[in-house]
């Protein structure tokens, strides 16, 4: 028969080493969901301000509030009213484009907006490509 | 000697003296007038039953020396109504006693009667008032038979009055001489009668009224008066400033004439008889014979009499022809010349029947001038005879007729012309030799210069009615006309030219080939006819043949009718800068009024040459067409409703600026206002040889604007270059300002994209052996090329080349030059890889890393974008999706190969094989975004994402997943590369999502295309 003491420390030992995991682990958990809510924390945009024309250089977009727009470049000899359409979505900062095409099929696109207001809007995709329009 | 003969000379003289004082003086002494007066009125009652008055009688030697007479003086003998039978101022008469009763025989050696009158009635009874004279035994019938020696009966100045109130005669004759010598025995005078008037007058008031007077009279009549009756003898007669009317016609108005002729008169039938006469008009003569009498029953007249003229000057003829016959027609004419008449009137005369004149007319070496009327005739020589019967019909026959005009056209003509005062029916044959300048006031004035020669032969027959003009339903003719060196001015710009020009026209035609109430037929024929305009127009026409028929042009109420059959032996037509030449060109014409035509063509062959733009050659050329003009219709295309059916044998045709020929061996089209029906085309253009069958329909929706062009064609081909077929269909139908766009452009000698149709929906299904399209060549080519409306659609086109397996859908339409749109979903099936970059370069700029692997793969692709004027794509309207799958792939070990697996840590003597690629891409402007995908590689396996944009900068990540995990970022332009190795992206259980972003294109294109076909078809409201 082994000694109580003994059982009784080795018993001890298994259940302090448990209550350190769990209490490593909520705190583990503590921290990582306080650190993801500074982390993921997103910018809310007002999509109200997208409404509208927007120009960067020769690159026009239009925006309106059903969420359909279009979009020309007149760098390349096209009119508004050859414009190529597309619907969008504004979630917090992310902006979903996705483009229509004439004979079908769309091809979606995302951006990060940074800065959006009455005149000017600014956004970038994930390669690093940025954009910014001033109303128009 | 001397002596004696003087003393008995005066003797006797003195003896003579004595004796003609005293017989005078004895017998007035023995015969008082007194006594002699009381005698003679005593006496006188014995003989006659009426009032007689003697005012004085006297016996007189002077008056009736050498025999004495008895002087009555104002005499009075009244007729049996107590009117004045005779007056006498001054009666003697000298009567030889002793003959009478020596030889029972009356002398009258004088008897004068000076200044008096004479009225002799023959009442309504036939009773004449100079029956005065008493008959004492009536039974007595002997008559008074005593031989009467009239020595010298004269009468001057007496009035003489007789009227016949039987047949309506009355004969004035005023201050008249007579004298009269002969004898009268058993009541016939015989002897010479002399008689002149100052005024005489002459009516005859019955049926018809004939009233005939003239200012002075002579008369010489020698010849028997028998029965107080007839007269026989040789009459000759003038009687100055004459007229004559019959009822209210004026035949002779203030003509001097004279009469000669041995006559017999009736007095009982008033019928006078002519024999040798000759009555004078002027220097005119006219020899009549026959006779002219009354009818005692209807009083009429009847006629029989010949008559005969010498040779009369025409002008001093037609002066003295009554207005009455000939109206105001000679007022407009000037005719010089000589004419003579002959002929007979026969027959009765009254107020319902006119006498038959039958006259030969003579006409010779005449001119004639009408006026308003531009020719004028010399040299006139006619040879008429006129049958005039008014009471049924007149006819003049034409037996000859010769004349010129202009001194060197000559016209012969014969004829007739049947009821002359009536329907006036023509029947005349004539012969021209004229000079076609001669006639140009009769040409329109839009022939500014005629010349030329005619020889015209007419033989016609036709009606004209001086009121209603010429009646065109009668009119029957033949002509044969030979024009030769006509030259011709029109309109001072065009001439037309021929040697010789031949035309045999028959009306009414019995031929009725075109139903077209076919009047006139005309044979033409010309060995060389041109027509030239003196700027920009030319043509040649040889051996010209027409044989024409028409209605009759000449009645206004209708329409023209024209049909007609053609034959040339060559036709060279140049206007402006085309050309045509047709040899042998043949058929027929048809105008069935102003709206309907039939056009028939067969050539031998033909040429033709548009400038230096355009060249048409060929063999056999068929057409026939039918067509409608729509008069009120204003859209000029449409004016036209045609059906036509086209042959062409062997043809030929370049246009400039197309390199090659467009040869075609056989063509056949049929043609109607909504349908064109390809029967059978083969051409050869280039090196393109193709057969087209088809139909074209909505042809007549298409010119009203109101649809579209419809086609169903079947092309097949064996081989067909489509560079070359583009380059002629470019551009057909695009809108005006598209085509503006494009000539500007083409001025300013920039790009000339490839234009689409508008207007048309065709649907052509192709079988083609093996195609060039721009410098690839494809081959068993199969499926539909729609164009419609400015959109050219090309649908699960099948086709081949050495590469790969390829189906292609594609869309290109040219909304605007610069702005042409181009989508497709082409689809190559088991291509090799750099056959595929080979053929599409531009798919190393869509994916530059395929040109990495080696090895087959199928590759799909749907994108669409907006291009330039120049094909250049407008990248920011790019928008796309590919995917490409391949096995069994190998790894080109080029230097980026070789910087990746350094980075990865290859090991060396890894075999660069894939055993299947799978990946999908997006394109979105110059934006190509790969979308995760796993490739093994011996035992490595990666996953490769990322984007790179079109001008050629890359930002991609390879994530090693087996069997380490390690990632490596490739950034940069192509050139300068820069590999930065960190963490792999990807886990190790990594499964690429699939887009299917190119099914779902494909998809939604065919959904687009049949959308847009559809939104395409224009209203039809």
């Amino acid at each position: 028969m082994q000694p109580e003491t003994t059982t009784y420390r080795m018993k001890d030992k298994s259940q302090n080493k448990r209550l350190f995991t769990a209490t490593a682990i909520v705190f583990f958990i503590v921290v990582i969901l306080c650190g993801c809510d500074s982390i993921f924390h997103k910018e809310k945009f007002d999509k109200n301000l997208l409404s509208g024309k927007w120009v960067s250089g020769t690159i026009y977009e239009y925006y309106d509030l059903s969420g359909t727009g279009y979009t020309w470049d007149t760098a390349d000899d096209v009119t508004e009213e050859e414009a190529q359409h597309f619907s969008w979505t504004l979630e917090k900062n992310v902006l979903t484009q996705i483009h229509q095409m004439e004979m079908g099929g769309n091809i979606p696109k995302k951006y990060t907006v940074t800065k959006l207001n009455v005149s000017i809007l600014e956004y970038h995709d994930n390669y690093g490509k940025y954009y910014t329009f001033t109303k128009k | 000697m001397k002596k004696f003969l003087k003393i008995s000379a005066i003797t006797l003289a003195s003896l003579i003296a004595v004796i003609a004082i005293a017989f005078p003086i004895l017998c007035f002494n023995i015969f008082s007038p007194s006594k002699l007066t009381k005698i003679v009125n005593n006496n006188a009652n014995k003989f006659i039953t009426s009032d007689f008055k003697i005012e004085r009688a006297e016996l007189t030697f002077f008056k009736s020396f050498p025999k004495v007479g008895i002087d009555l003086q104002n005499t009075t003998l009244k007729d049996i109504n107590s009117d004045t039978l005779l007056y006498a101022k001054s009666l003697i008469a000298a009567i030889d006693i002793r003959e009478y009763f020596r030889n029972n025989k009356v002398v009258i050696n004088n008897f004068s009667l000076n200044d008096g009158c004479a009225n002799i009635v023959i009442n309504k009874e036939g009773v004449a008032n100079y029956n005065i004279f008493k008959t004492d035994n009536k039974n007595d019938t002997s008559t008074f038979n005593s031989y009467i020696d009239l020595k010298k009966i004269k009468a001057k100045n007496l009035d003489f009055i007789f009227e016949n109130q039987q047949s309506n005669i009355l004969i004035e004759l005023k201050e008249t001489d007579l004298s009269l010598t002969g004898n009268f025995f058993e009541n016939n005078i015989e002897g010479d009668l002399s008689v002149e008037t100052t005024e005489s007058f002459f009516s005859s008031k019955d049926s018809t009224n004939i009233i005939f007077s003239c200012d002075k009279t002579k008369l010489n009549y020698s010849g028997k008066f028998r029965d107080f009756n007839i007269l026989n003898g040789n009459l000759d007669a003038y009687f100055a400033d004459s007229h004559l009317s019959v009822d209210t016609n004026l035949y002779i108005n203030s003509l001097d004439f004279a009469l000669k002729s041995n006559i017999d008169f009736d007095f009982k039938k008033w019928g006078l008889g002519f024999d040798n006469g000759k009555i004078k008009l002027g220097n005119c003569i006219l020899n009549i014979d026959g006779i002219i009498e009354q009818n005692s029953d209807n009083s009429s007249l009847n006629f029989d009499l010949d008559y005969k003229t010498e040779k009369w000057k025409i002008c001093e003829v037609l002066p003295n022809i009554p207005q009455s016959l000939i109206g105001n027609s000679l007022k407009t004419v000037d005719l010089n010349g000589y004419i003579s008449l002959q002929g007979n009137v026969l027959g009765e005369y009254n107020n319902k029947t006119f006498p038959i004149i039958t006259t030969d007319v003579t006409i010779q070496n005449a001119d004639l001038k009408i006026n308003d009327f531009p020719l004028s005739f010399q040299n006139l020589d006619a040879v008429l005879n006129l049958n005039m019967n008014l009471n049924q019909q007149s006819d003049l026959t034409i037996k000859t007729f010769s004349a010129t005009t202009k001194k060197r056209n000559k016209i012969i003509a014969s004829g007739k012309i049947k009821d002359l005062f009536g329907k006036m029916l023509f029947s005349i044959i004539a012969n021209g030799n004229l000079h076609i300048k001669d006639f140009s006031e009769f040409m329109p004035s839009d022939f500014t210069k005629c010349d030329g020669l005619a020889n015209i032969d007419i033989n016609t027959n036709f009606a004209y009615d001086s009121k209603k003009g010429f009646s065109l339903n009668d009119i029957i003719g033949e002509a044969d006309c030979k024009f030769s060196d006509i030259n011709i001015l029109y309109q001072d710009t065009t001439t037309i030219t021929s040697p010789l020009l031949t035309a045999k026209l028959k009306f009414p035609t019995d031929e009725k080939p075109y139903k077209i109430e076919e009047w006139l037929n005309a044979e033409i024929y010309s060995n060389q006819l041109q027509i030239k305009n003196l700027t920009d127009f030319n043509t040649v026409i040889s051996d010209l043949k027409l044989n024409v028929y028409t209605n009759n042009f000449l009645d206004s109420t209708q329409e023209l009718k024209l049909g007609t059959t053609y034959h040339i032996a060559n036709l060279n037509l140049n206007i402006d800068t085309i050309f045509a030449t047709l040899s042998n060109p043949n058929g027929k014409f048809v105008m069935y009024n102003s709206t309907d035509f039939l056009a028939d063509y067969q050539g031998e062959s033909a040429k033709f040459k548009l400038g230096n733009s355009f060249n048409f050659a060929s063999d056999a050329l068929n057409l026939r067409a039918k067509a409608s003009y729509k008069h009120d219709e204003e859209n000029p295309l449409l004016k036209w409703t045609p059906t036509v059916n086209l042959y062409v044998k062997n043809a030929d045709a370049k246009l400039k600026n197309v390199e090659h020929h467009l040869q075609s061996s056989l063509l056949n089209i049929e043609f109607n206002p909504k349908t064109c029906e390809l029967k059978n085309i083969n051409f050869r253009f280039g090196e393109s040889d193709v057969n087209l069958n088809g139909t074209i329909t909505g042809i007549d929706s298409y010119l009203k604007d109101i649809g579209l062009l419809k086609g169903t064609l079947s092309l097949t081909a064996n081989y067909l270059n489509i560079n070359e077929i583009l380059d002629i269909i470019d551009g057909f139908g695009a809108p005006d300002s598209l085509i503006a766009e494009a000539n500007a452009i083409a001025t300013n000698k920039k790009d000339s994209p490839f234009i689409v149709p508008f207007g048309v929906d065709l649907n052509m299904k192709t079988t083609i052996k093996e195609a060039l399209v721009e410098d690839v060549t494809f081959r068993n080519i199969a499926g539909q090329i729609y164009i419609k409306d400015g959109i050219l659609v090309l649908e699960e086109m099948g086709l081949t080349n050495d590469a790969a397996k390829m189906q292609l859908t594609a869309m290109y339409k040219t909304p605007r030059l610069n702005h042409l749109f181009l989508g497709f979903d082409f689809h190559l099936l088991d291509i090799k890889i750099d056959k595929l970059i080979e053929m599409i370069p531009d798919v190393d700029t869509i994916l530059p890393m395929l040109k990495s692997f080696s090895g087959n793969a199928e590759f799909h692709f749907a994108a669409e974008t907006y291009l330039k004027s120049n094909y250049d794509i407008k990248f920011s309207t790019l928008r796309g999706a590919a995917a490409i799958n391949g096995k069994d792939l190998v790894v080109l070990d080029n230097e980026t190969y070789k910087n990746i697996s350094k980075k990865l840590l290859f090991n060396k003597k890894t075999q660069n094989k894939i055993d299947s690629l799978s990946t999908e891409i997006t394109i979105f402007k110059n934006e190509v975004d790969v979308y995760p995908f796993l490739i093994s590689i011996d035992k490595y396996s990666a996953v490769i994402s990322g984007r790179h944009n079109l001008d050629m900068t890359y930002d991609y990540n390879i994530s090693l997943i087996k069997p380490i995990r390690i990632g490596l970022d490739i950034i940069g332009l192509s050139d300068r590369l820069k590999y930065k190795v960190g963490k792999a992206k990807y886990a190790n259980d990594f499964k690429p999502e699939k887009k299917r972003v190119v099914e779902s294109n494909i998809l939604k294109l065919k959904s687009l295309i049949s959308n847009s076909l559809r939104e395409n078809v224009k209203s039809f409201d």
